[in-house]
């Protein structure tokens, strides 16, 4: 068998195991957190990511594709990088979130104080809202 | 859930590495001379006498196959976290596949090219191997989640 054919299968066969294991450890972690979707989500990413950049360093060195130290700092900045966009949309998400329930329970609340009052006071906050709003 | 793994680990994993444990023991201990046409043994380290002929690769094939038989005869449909049940058993036959192709080509990389391969047969056996205990730790794992009493989802299933 030629050297070629035999490099691509062992190069196809360790690829394979490795997203087998990945895979494993996402699945694990999803239904081992608990909590909303988005944290399990975020929290499977940061997981299946770490264990990726481990292996690729390893494999890497190895190899001795990186070597030197700027290399490393290079693939560190990436990772560093890719964690923060994962955590930064995870809190931005969470905000808005945040954001969006405050905003209809105050109009929740308005609406009720509203349905109290009597009906000429009422119409005279809606005209000074409209007033204001426009 | 934590027995369950724990059994397993102790009784599939540990219990089934002892053969090659103590085939290194041999090796190390005796100090045999090697096969004829092998390379000598004792220049080898622990972790590639315990992968050079490609061993770990069937322990690791008999692990995944437990672990998807242990899923697929444990409840699939209406039980908590289906998805994730069948994703893993999809991770854990493809690593069986992979095992599966690779033992005839690693088991004779030793005698073939010696200890010029010694370290792609051994990072290749481990890695398989560890992905092998996985895949299948989480088959056993989600094997032991039934349904929940009164239909309530159980662990693994909220919607969010």
């Amino acid at each position: 068998m030629s050297t070629f054919l035999l490099s691509a299968i062992l190069t196809a066969v360790g690829t394979l195991s490795v997203v087998s294991l990945i895979g494993a450890i996402g699945v694990a972690s999803f239904v081992l957190v608990s909590g909303p979707l988005a944290f399990r989500l975020v929290i499977t990413a940061l997981l299946c990511f770490g264990v990726f950049f481990q292996i690729v360093m390893v494999v890497f060195r190895s190899l001795g594709v990186i070597d030197e130290g700027p290399q490393i700092i290079t693939a560190l900045s990436l990772a560093f990088a890719l964690v923060g966009t994962l955590v930064g949309a995870y809190f931005g998400t969470l905000a808005s979130d945040k954001t969006q329930g405050a905003v209809e329970r105050a109009n929740e609340t308005a609406n009720r104080a509203l349905a109290e009052m009597d009906l000429e006071a009422g119409r005279r906050v809606m005209r000074d809202t409209s007033r204001t709003t426009v | 859930m934590a027995v369950r793994l724990t059994k397993w680990i102790v009784f599939g994993v540990v219990l089934g590495l002892i053969p090659l444990l103590t085939n290194v023991a041999k090796i190390k201990i005796l100090r045999d001379p090697s096969t004829f046409g092998y390379p000598n043994e004792q220049s080898l380290t622990l972790l590639q006498l315990a992968s050079y002929k490609g061993e770990l690769l069937l322990l690791a094939a008999g692990l995944s196959a437990a672990g998807v038989g242990d899923l697929i005869g444990s409840r699939l449909s209406g039980t908590p976290g289906v998805v994730a049940k069948y994703v893993i058993c999809g991770f854990c036959l493809a690593n069986l596949m992979a095992v599966c192709l690779l033992y005839p080509f690693v088991s004779d990389f030793y005698q073939r090219f010696g200890l010029d391969q010694i370290a792609t047969v051994t990072w290749l056996s481990v890695g398989s191997f560890t992905a092998a205990v996985a895949t299948s730790g989480v088959c056993v794992m989600l094997a032991g989640v039934q349904p929940a009493a009164g239909g309530q989802p159980a662990a693994g299933d909220e919607p969010g």
